[in-house]
């Protein structure tokens, strides 16, 4: 198994499937609402210097601010 | 019966209840449009049924003011039936709602929308399988086309009258199992492989980590550029219309042998005052044509990941920004948009610095202060505005950091929606919505602060007066004008406009026409009027565009105020927000006008 990465350690064009969710309560629930639980896919489709990344998963795009994606953790798919 | 619209945010909720109801809600390609319940009628077979719209939500719990709004609806008594209208493009997050809906025991259509766009995919999706897993009827609708919609009301009707209540068969399952579950659900209808495409594309383009923001600076800029300089061109005609409609009147008037104060009254109140208003129609039109196509498109949504790194150092997420965009073109919505931003302290700022987006009220103080005072600079001038209400904006946000505690602020956590091209029908709309409303406003609170005004500058304490000067306008705006002195405000009739702004900010236009009595304002002849009669106090460029920057950031308008102690429900909040407002103004304005004298 590989380490444990952040969401936030992925660059543009990489995938990442989630394991676990180190966030807030409320955040972490509107992210499960959205099906970002253990287990998806999330791929970045764009990131600014500042970590802001934009995200495809289960079919829809979220704008995802820097702080949410280094409480999303995981490992990267290649 | 009442039917309940409920579904994710920019599913097209709205769209579907405006094409039953005939409401023209307004609707736009960014997630959190709606942040009402609204309510419609719907006629069938004969029978009057109630819809509801909610705003978009995409779970039950109770995290956000919208989903607790819309749970504690859907759960009363009042909700007869459920349509959950589900974006077909993205069915696995739209069915995680489904299900919750399917729990909570009420009769459940599912809406299936976007089922064009899938197509355009290259997927197709077995309505008639997933309606079988799911235990509760699919319809496939287009809201934007109004097709499906009777089928959909037909089957609505049926679940009702039949009291369904399908058993649930993944009421026990937890999370992980429920999206595992939906996702073989999914991969059981929905079958050819998706072809991404032009969203991505422009978006490689448009979000760039680099030009993007960039990109969006320019697109701001061409906006307001080409309001101001196409709109001048097409306000031409509108100005030889109101010229004739005044010369023509005053004939008339004369014809008849109208007493002189009623002539005075309808011409130099009502018809300078209404007058001067209707000739900058052309570029508000311009401005909201520009910002519905903005809104319609999906780059509205996009702005808000483009400046989450510069709102982020203001301690707000770059959501915020969106409230901040449509404050643009009215306070109003703008301060009722605040309400989608997570925490009350995010909420409670974004309506502080709202109202120093320049809004499109103050748009026809600028064409006519700059097209008067800075020649063929007006367009720059005028643009300046902008950065000087943003900058205010981000200065006062900084200011307020730390108020309120120190709450982590939310992070950006928001929906970017696919482009596409606007739906001429919405636009026309949405148009449409502001040229009535600014027609309104020229026929009822200018009308009325034209005749007020007027009637202030012919009445003093001893009747009717021969000068203005004598008379209670005067009176009142010479015990107002020492204060503005540091301004380059001094003159008692710009106290007098200033105060009568506060009903509508175009009212400061309407006044200086009248107190002025300058026949229609924003004509070039009207505009050397102006030049003029305001030149003979030493009133140049400076004061001009000190005048300008007070205008912008004072006293937002009634409405406005109103909104925000409706949002806020504080008037302490209201009162100090207005009062920091006026301080702004004077603070600014009295800057411009010391640096301005130097340079102008």
């Amino acid at each position: 198994m590989r380490m444990k990465e952040r969401l936030s350690d992925c660059r543009a064009g990489e995938d990442f499937t989630v394991w676990g969710i180190r966030l807030e309560e409320s955040l972490g629930h509107r992210l499960l609402a959205l099906g970002i639980v253990p287990g998806c896919r999330i791929r970045v489709l764009f990131k600014k210097r500042a970590g802001t990344m934009v995200i495809r998963c289960r079919g829809a795009r979220y704008a995802l601010g820097a702080e949410a994606a280094k409480g999303i953790v995981g490992g990267k798919t290649i | 019966m009442t039917i309940v619209f409920a579904g994710n945010p920019n599913c097209g909720k709205t769209t579907l209840f405006n094409a039953y109801t005939g409401a023209s809600l307004k609707v736009a390609n960014w997630p959190g449009v709606t942040v009402e319940k609204k309510e419609g009628t719907y006629t069938c077979k004969g029978q009057q049924h109630t819809l509801v719209d909610l705003p978009g939500i995409y779970s039950l719990s109770s995290y956000t003011i919208e989903e607790r709004l819309s749970r504690q609806f859907l759960l009363s008594e009042e909700a007869d039936g459920i349509v959950d209208v589900a974006d077909a493009s993205c069915l696995s997050r739209s069915l995680y709602l489904t299900l919750q809906l399917i729990e909570s025991g009420r009769p459940v259509v599912l809406a299936l929308n976007m089922m064009d766009l899938l197509k355009k995919r290259g997927q197709r999706l077995d309505v008639e399988r997933l309606s079988r897993l799911l235990g509760v009827p699919v319809v496939p609708v287009c809201a934007r086309r109004r097709e499906g919609i009777y089928a959909l009301m037909e089957k609505t009707l049926w679940a009702i009258a039949a009291g369904q209540r399908p058993a649930a068969a993944f009421s026990r399952m937890e999370e992980k199992e429920r999206f595992a579950w939906i996702e073989a659900v999914v991969a059981a209808c929905l079958t050819g492989r998706r072809r991404e495409g032009f969203t991505d594309r422009v978006d490689a383009v448009l979000l760039h980590p680099v030009w993007g923001s960039g990109i969006f600076l320019i697109i701001m800029t061409a906006v307001f550029f080409l309001t101001f300089s196409l709109g001048d061109l097409a306000k031409l005609p509108l100005e030889v219309g109101v010229d004739q409609l005044c010369t023509a009147a005053r004939q008339g008037l004369d014809a008849i042998h109208t007493v002189p104060w009623l002539t005075s009254l309808i011409t130099d109140g009502i018809l300078s005052g209404v007058g001067s208003i209707l000739t900058f129609l052309p570029n508000i039109i311009l401005l909201f044509f520009a910002l519905s196509l903005l809104e319609d498109s999906g780059y509205m949504a996009r702005v808000a990941y483009i400046m989450d790194g510069i709102m982020g150092s203001l301690g707000l997420s770059g959501r915020a920004f969106l409230p901040m965009l449509l404050g643009l073109g009215c306070t109003v919505p703008a301060v009722m948009a605040s309400r989608t931003l997570e925490t009350r302290r995010d909420r409670l700022r974004v309506t502080l610095i709202t109202p120093f987006m320049s809004c499109s009220a103050r748009l026809p103080v600028y064409i006519l202060l700059a097209g008067a005072f800075f020649g063929k600079y007006a367009p720059l001038a005028a643009l300046s505005m902008y950065g000087v209400g943003l900058l205010t904006a981000v200065v006062v946000a900084r200011c307020t950091k730390n108020l309120g505690g120190k709450e982590t602020q939310a992070p950006l956590l928001l929906e970017l929606p696919d482009y596409k091209a606007p739906a001429p029908r919405t636009v026309i709309l949405y148009v449409w919505e502001k040229i009535r409303d600014y027609l309104t406003r020229a026929g009822t609170t200018i009308f009325l602060a034209s005749i007020l005004l007027w009637t202030l500058l012919h009445v003093g304490p001893g009747g009717f007066v021969v000068s203005m000067e004598d008379s209670f306008a005067a009176w009142i705006g010479k015990r107002i004008a020492p204060l503005l002195v540091p301004c380059g405000l001094g003159i008692w009739q710009i106290a007098v406009a200033l105060i009568a702004g506060v009903a509508a900010k175009e009212v400061v236009v309407s006044s200086l026409a009248v107190l002025l009595g300058i026949t229609n304002i924003s004509s070039a002849a009207g505009m050397g009027a102006l030049r003029a009669s305001l030149g003979v106090w030493g009133f140049g460029p400076a004061n001009a565009y000190a005048l300008m920057v007070f205008v912008l950031l004072y006293i937002p308008c009634a409405a406005a105020l109103a909104t925000i102690r409706s949002e806020t429900k504080s008037r302490l909040w209201t009162a100090g927000a207005a009062a920091l407002q006026m301080a702004a103004a004077w603070i600014l304005s009295a800057l411009t006008y010391r640096l301005g004298s130097l340079f102008l």
